[in-house]
């Protein structure tokens, strides 16, 4: 019996073509496959997502690329110059397609003053508000008792370093810059975070009495997801840390 | 009826301004002083001193005389002075990344403000005619007399007691003219699309790679709406971005031009996200 074929998935390479000179001419020749898969998935995005070009029509390339447009860590994974920064709430990403010249929008270098783009992301869509598992650590114990993490309502441990922990398992990449601006990566870039909670911990300790509860939440406000090379980074320079007790 | 002073007129020196109006107020004297774009008068019971930034061809104020006389005549004065016109005369695309162009088309509208007049009946083929026949650095304070704009500060002895700002009665025709050149250049923006840079006054820049197709669309606009345009060599364009401000050089037909802007989408682009956010 003959064996039976893995069915070949013809990449579209032959079909992506180059563009067209500034003076309106078609380029001759065809763009590199990676460059044609992710101009093609860009340019359908919302014909693929509707389901006007069938999914399974996508070659594996383009597939792989849509995946990671689609997915809502990247769909709501904005930039605001050369820093990254994830919306929790979800809810930017309607209301900027809303908008006509702001759809699909994801740099928003351009679109918004500095100021209005802080005020926007830390205070009107307040991601500490929504902060869970994977954006945050939240400490909640009593001085002098053993230090504990607190678990949400669906019983998720806000505790960010052991998430990160489990994400490596499951094949991530993981990157942390820290303070100083040094990239470490892997069990280091773990290691570094842990690091730097237990510096903040250790302030809000030192300054809470004696038996006091200690609430410290630490949001991490900046965050980079890189679809392509499984990266999730890091930056512990854009960090929210919240003494929940100092809250009036 | 105010009685006839002594007249002296003097190129502007601010420096000079100012140590006479100290003098008359330590002399506790009753004065008036009336500041406006084009000059600085301090009117005093014995003299009248002028203090003026560019002494005007008498053509100029002979063609402000006709245009003024016109647009008394003209059917369509009164509906317009009525109305509310916005004097933005610039924008840019919403999220125009800094970048540095080597060669940009640049798309001005010839004569604007006369053409404006003229097609909007606001003035007579004779008046339109002495205005084409003015050098442009003459044609347009001209045109530009009807937004005359004056603050009179009225001393008493020697202290400041009253103020008021006069305008000329034909400012909001001028303000018209800006608003129909500024929403031309805005449709003409709306049809580049993504090669679209900014607009200026009465000129669009836009980026080289524009299709023919929508640059055919924006000429047979400017054409068919009863305006003249011309292409403008400009190289060398560079746009930088400093917080809200654009800040764009370029050559434009051999000389350097720079222009300064506020990217009003921003601000749009923030109010928009607000307003949904509060509906939301």
């Amino acid at each position: 019996m003959a064996k039976k074929k893995t069915p070949q998935y013809q990449d579209r390479k032959y079909n992506y073509p180059k563009g067209f000179t500034k003076y309106g001419k078609s380029k001759t020749g065809f763009m590199p496959a990676a460059q044609g898969a992710r101009t093609f998935v860009t340019n359908n995005f919302d014909k693929i997502k509707s389901g006007a070009i069938p999914f399974d029509s996508l070659t594996q390339r383009e597939k792989r690329v849509y995946r990671g447009k689609n997915n809502p860590t990247f769909e709501n994974l904005y930039r605001y110059g050369d820093k990254s920064y994830y919306d929790p709430t979800r809810s930017l990403r309607k209301i900027l397609d809303n908008n006509p010249e702001l759809k699909g929008k994801r740099d928003l270098t351009n679109f918004l003053k500095p100021e209005d783009f802080k005020n926007l992301f830390d205070q009107r869509l307040n991601p500490t508000k929504y902060a869970d598992g994977t954006n945050s650590s939240f400490y909640d114990f009593k001085k002098g008792d053993k230090k504990q993490f607190y678990r949400d309502e669906s019983g998720t441990l806000l505790d960010i370093v052991t998430k990160l922990n489990k994400i490596k398992r499951s094949g991530r990449n993981i990157r942390v810059i820290d303070t100083d601006g040094k990239i470490y990566t892997g069990t280091q870039a773990i290691d570094t975070m842990r690091q730097f909670e237990s510096d903040q911990l250790q302030k809000a300790i030192e300054t809470a009495k004696d038996g006091q509860q200690i609430q410290l939440q630490i949001v991490y406000l900046s965050t980079d997801y890189n679809p392509f090379t499984n990266t999730v980074t890091y930056n512990l320079n854009n960090v929210q840390v919240n003494n929940l007790k100092d809250t009036p | 009826m105010r009685k006839k002073t002594n007249a002296a007129t003097y190129y502007k020196n601010p420096a000079l301004q100012e140590s006479i109006i100290r003098y008359y107020k330590e002399k506790q004297l009753n004065f008036v002083v009336k500041h406006s774009n084009y000059n600085t008068q301090i009117i005093g019971t014995e003299a009248t001193l002028k203090f003026i930034q560019t002494e005007h061809p008498i053509r100029v104020f002979v063609a402000y005389n006709k245009i003024v006389k016109d647009l008394k005549e003209s059917p369509k004065t009164v509906e317009i002075l009525q109305g509310e016109w916005s004097t933005d005369n610039f924008d840019s695309r919403n999220g125009l990344k800094p970048a540095f162009y080597k060669k940009i088309l640049n798309l001005d509208i010839s004569s604007a403000y006369p053409y404006c007049l003229w097609i909007n009946k606001l003035i007579t083929q004779d008046t339109f005619n002495y205005l084409m026949n003015m050098p442009k650095t003459e044609r347009l304070p001209a045109i530009g007399m009807i937004a005359k704009k004056s603050v009179w500060i009225t001393y008493t002895n020697g202290k400041a007691e009253n103020w008021e700002l006069k305008e000329g009665f034909y400012t909001n025709i001028f303000f018209y003219v800006i608003q129909q050149i500024t929403d031309l250049m805005a449709w003409a923006a709306e049809i580049a699309g993504d090669s679209f840079l900014f607009y200026w006054v009465d000129g669009i820049f836009l980026k080289p790679t524009i299709s023919k197709k929508k640059l055919a669309e924006i000429t047979g606009i400017f054409a068919e709406q009863g305006y003249y345009f011309k292409y403008e060599k400009v190289e060398n364009c560079n746009i930088v971005r400093d917080g809200d401000k654009l800040l764009i050089n370029m050559i434009k037909n051999g000389e350097e031009k720079p222009y300064q802007m506020y990217d009003k989408n921003l601000a749009r682009n923030f109010t928009k996200v607000l307003q949904q956010l509060e509906n939301a």
